[in-house]
């Protein structure tokens, strides 16, 4: 994350993102800080989000989900971020 | 007892078994999942695994609970190992021991199934050809249904 960002959405809320596997490839860290705009945020906003900060992941766009605190979100669910929260790029699963 | 871990070391499939054995049970079920050494026909050299590692705790945890609630099993031990994992080694070993071989077994299948699908540790093959690609679980349930 440049400190340009950080600088530009300043009055916000200021969450964790971390990166796995080929996400983490493509943007080439494991991860960063991301300040976002207070408000509620679904999946969907939150991963349009991810891809506006980081359009590198564009080509796996569609084929990542994000999780909030070590745990999936539901699809409707609306939640506010806090200071501190934790998300992370979870591209398709491979364990096993 | 539940135990999950996620392992840098080589997995000993003895021990896990031993971890799981119990003298009231009759059966210990196992899975291993080891490294093979082609992928149709393209040569596999090794894998290399990542993890998430506290959401993956806590995952398979939560697959633990879930089988308890399926199935009346003694102990269940899963082990995931993260890093290079060469040909023939076991990347992934679950045990889990029953009075009756059973439930034991259906519960060792549902849980590598479930783990597949929601554990979040991702593998990347390398080709004997210098190639390599990150493999998506067909359990997966938001993996791009294209090839």
């Amino acid at each position: 994350m440049s400190s340009s960002f950080r600088t530009l959405m300043s009055s916000g809320v200021k969450v964790k993102l971390l990166f796995f596997a080929k996400a983490r490839e493509l943007v080439g860290v494991t991860e960063t800080g991301l300040v976002v705009p207070n408000g509620l945020y679904t999946q969907k906003k939150l991963l349009s989000i991810i891809v506006e900060t980081f359009p590198v992941l564009c080509s796996i766009q569609g084929n990542f989900i994000v999780a909030l605190n070590e745990e999936c979100m539901d699809q409707s669910q609306s939640i506010e971020l806090k200071e501190g929260d934790q998300l992370a790029v979870i591209p398709p699963l491979s364990g096993g | 007892m539940d135990y999950v871990s996620i392992s840098k070391q080589e997995i000993s499939v003895e021990e896990v078994a031993a971890q799981a054995s119990s003298p009231d049970c009759g059966a210990i079920s196992l899975f291993i999942g080891t490294t093979r050494n082609h992928v149709q026909a393209k040569k596999v050299v090794y894998l290399v695994y990542e993890a998430y590692e506290p959401m993956a705790v806590k995952e398979m945890k939560k697959i633990c609970d879930e089988m308890r609630q399926k199935w009346p099993i003694k102990h269940v031990i899963m082990v995931h190992r993260v890093g290079a994992v060469p040909i023939r080694e076991a990347s992934v070993v679950i045990a889990v021991s029953s009075e009756h071989r059973q439930e034991a077994q259906e519960a060792v299948m549902w849980a590598i199934d479930n783990l597949k699908a929601r554990v979040p540790i991702w593998k990347k093959e390398y080709y004997e050809d210098g190639e390599k690609v990150w493999k998506e679980n067909r359990e997966c349930p938001w993996r791009n249904s294209s090839p």
